[in-house]
């Protein structure tokens, strides 16, 4: 009675709502505020490669969530510690309650540390870390962009160094969260941006602080790994202290060990470069002395060589004065000598020849005193006389016969004869 | 921007100059003339590297835009579609 009298009482100030209509209205007071959940996965499940499905459990309850696969931006598995952001719904069909995930983050050391394993080793095994595709860096960049939280140690430790080290560099600073829901998000962005609005960065720098693995989170996400790996231009990586290695280091083409060190890694030390200077000044000095002192003693050298050699030419020069001299004078006693030779000579031969002269004239006249006795004019004049017939000389009686008309010769003339009789009588003598 | 670089690149031109006219020096190869016109050229050069060093600052300059990288694919409409 009190039951139905009360429901008839709510009847008129209650509105009466269809199943749909309720679970309309539910989402509507659900869905009105965010929450962060932590618990523990377990039967995380992928289906069609777009839908993620898995229950968040603590000690005494479970709550089932689901997700789209892009929106999981870390590994995750069973048994992982994780916080996740979503809002609560009721499905429409079924009436079944659960949680639409719009963020995941890992929590707890041991859910971080083996969503880092599986991420590394996925991303090793697509040569993400490999060290062949590492490029080199410029030297002396005159424009590099900046990745990191302008807020940060990081940042003015960075800064600071660099301006001891270097000038004349142009930042272009990026200001991004470096943890929390949105870090992954607006690192990446960043390289994309550096990717694509074609600043003239000749290299990136990206820097963070240290801390706890929870909060370096971002840097240890496949998608910040992919988005350094994918830089077009190359990139230092200096995350959290020392002995913190990320995912993000791993793809960097180098890794700093620090902010400080990225610093370093980054530009020159220009006091470093000073004393460089200082030392190659030193070396042109002193090779410039080297080189005066060479060519001085070359120039020494050479002088006294020169010198030597006049001198020997000099020397040389005398000794062949000396030795002509000398041999004129020689020869002026040879000519003398040839002289007196021939004069000597002369006089040989002209008595020589005065001798032979003589002996020929005796010879001639002897001769000629001989021809002069067997000139026949002589013989004629002793009473012989020449008998001719015609131009033949008559030398026997038998050469003419009577009736020849022949020509005689004596010594005062000729007559002309002619034969009368050849007598028979042998000559007297 | 271009002129500031250009700057730039001939500073880094005469530190390569620079370290060029050492090496000649140590090996020692080059006659006086050339040796003398080197040793004024390096001092020249060693003088303007080091002024160049000790003068210029750096500048800051933040990029004023918020990032956000693309997300893979855009969500489809609405829960309900969730196949269970």
């Amino acid at each position: 009675m009190k039951f139905e009298e009360h429901t008839s009482l709510e009847e008129s100030l209650q509105p009466i709502l269809s199943v749909s209509e309720f679970i309309e209205y539910s989402n509507l007071l659900l869905g009105r505020k965010q929450v962060v959940v932590e618990g523990e996965i377990s039967s995380f499940t992928v289906s069609q490669g777009k839908w993620v499905f898995f229950d968040l459990k603590d000690a005494s309850s479970t709550v089932s969530c689901f997700s789209m696969l892009y929106r999981i931006t870390t590994q995750l598995t069973d048994g992982m510690q994780v916080r996740i952001t979503g809002t609560p719904r009721v499905h429409q069909k079924s009436g079944r309650f659960s949680i639409f995930v719009d963020a995941v983050e890992l929590s707890g050391y041991g859910s971080l540390k083996k969503a880092f394993e599986l991420t590394k080793a996925k991303l090793e095994k697509e040569g993400i870390f490999d060290s062949a595709r590492k490029r080199a860096l410029p030297a002396m960049p005159h424009c590099i962009g900046l990745i990191c939280s302008q807020e940060s140690a990081a940042y003015s430790d960075f800064i600071r160094i660099l301006n001891q080290r270097w000038g004349g560099v142009d930042i272009l600073l990026a200001h991004v969260q470096v943890q929390g829901q949105s870090a992954i998000q607006e690192i990446a962005g960043a390289f994309e941006y550096f990717n694509t609005a074609g600043t003239d960065a000749e290299l990136l720098v990206l820097i963070r602080g240290g801390g706890s693995l929870e909060d370096l989170q971002a840097f240890n996400s496949e998608q910040v790994a992919r988005a350094v790996f994918g830089s077009r231009l190359p990139v230092i990586c200096g995350v959290g202290h020392e002995r913190d290695e990320s995912l993000a280091d791993y793809a960097a083409d180098v890794r700093a060990a620090t902010p400080t060190h990225a610093a370093t890694l980054t530009v020159p030390d220009r006091n470093e470069l000073i004393l460089h200077i200082g030392r190659m000044t030193r070396t042109i000095e002193s090779g410039m002395d080297r080189a005066i002192e060479w060519h001085g003693h070359q120039l020494q050298t050479s002088l006294s060589h020169m010198s030597h050699r006049i001198a020997a030419r000099i020397e040389r020069f005398h000794f062949l004065t000396r030795t002509l001299s000398k041999g004129i004078a020689m020869m002026g006693t040879k000519i003398d000598e040839h002289t007196r030779s021939i004069q000597r000579a002369y006089v040989v031969l002209e008595s020589s020849l005065e001798r032979v002269l003589t002996a020929k004239q005796t010879a001639i006249d002897h001769l000629g005193r001989n021809l002069s006795n067997m000139n026949p004019l002589t013989v004629l004049g002793r009473g012989y006389s020449i008998v001719r017939e015609g131009k033949k000389i008559i030398k026997k009686k038998g050469d003419v016969s009577p009736g020849s008309h022949i020509d005689i010769t004596f010594s005062d003339g000729e007559v002309s004869a002619d034969i009368t009789k050849v007598q028979q009588q042998a000559p007297l003598f | 921007m271009t002129s500031k670089i250009k700057k730039e690149d001939s500073f880094k031109e005469s530190f390569a100059e620079l370290e060029k006219i050492v090496q000649e020096f140590e090996t020692g190869e080059m006659d006086l003339d050339e040796s003398l016109e080197k040793f004024e050229q390096g001092l020249a050069l060693a003088a303007a590297c080091k002024k160049r060093l000790s003068e210029i600052e750096n500048r800051v300059s933040e990029i004023k835009k918020k990032f956000s990288a693309q997300l893979q694919d855009t969500p489809p409409q609405d829960g309900d579609a969730t196949p269970f």
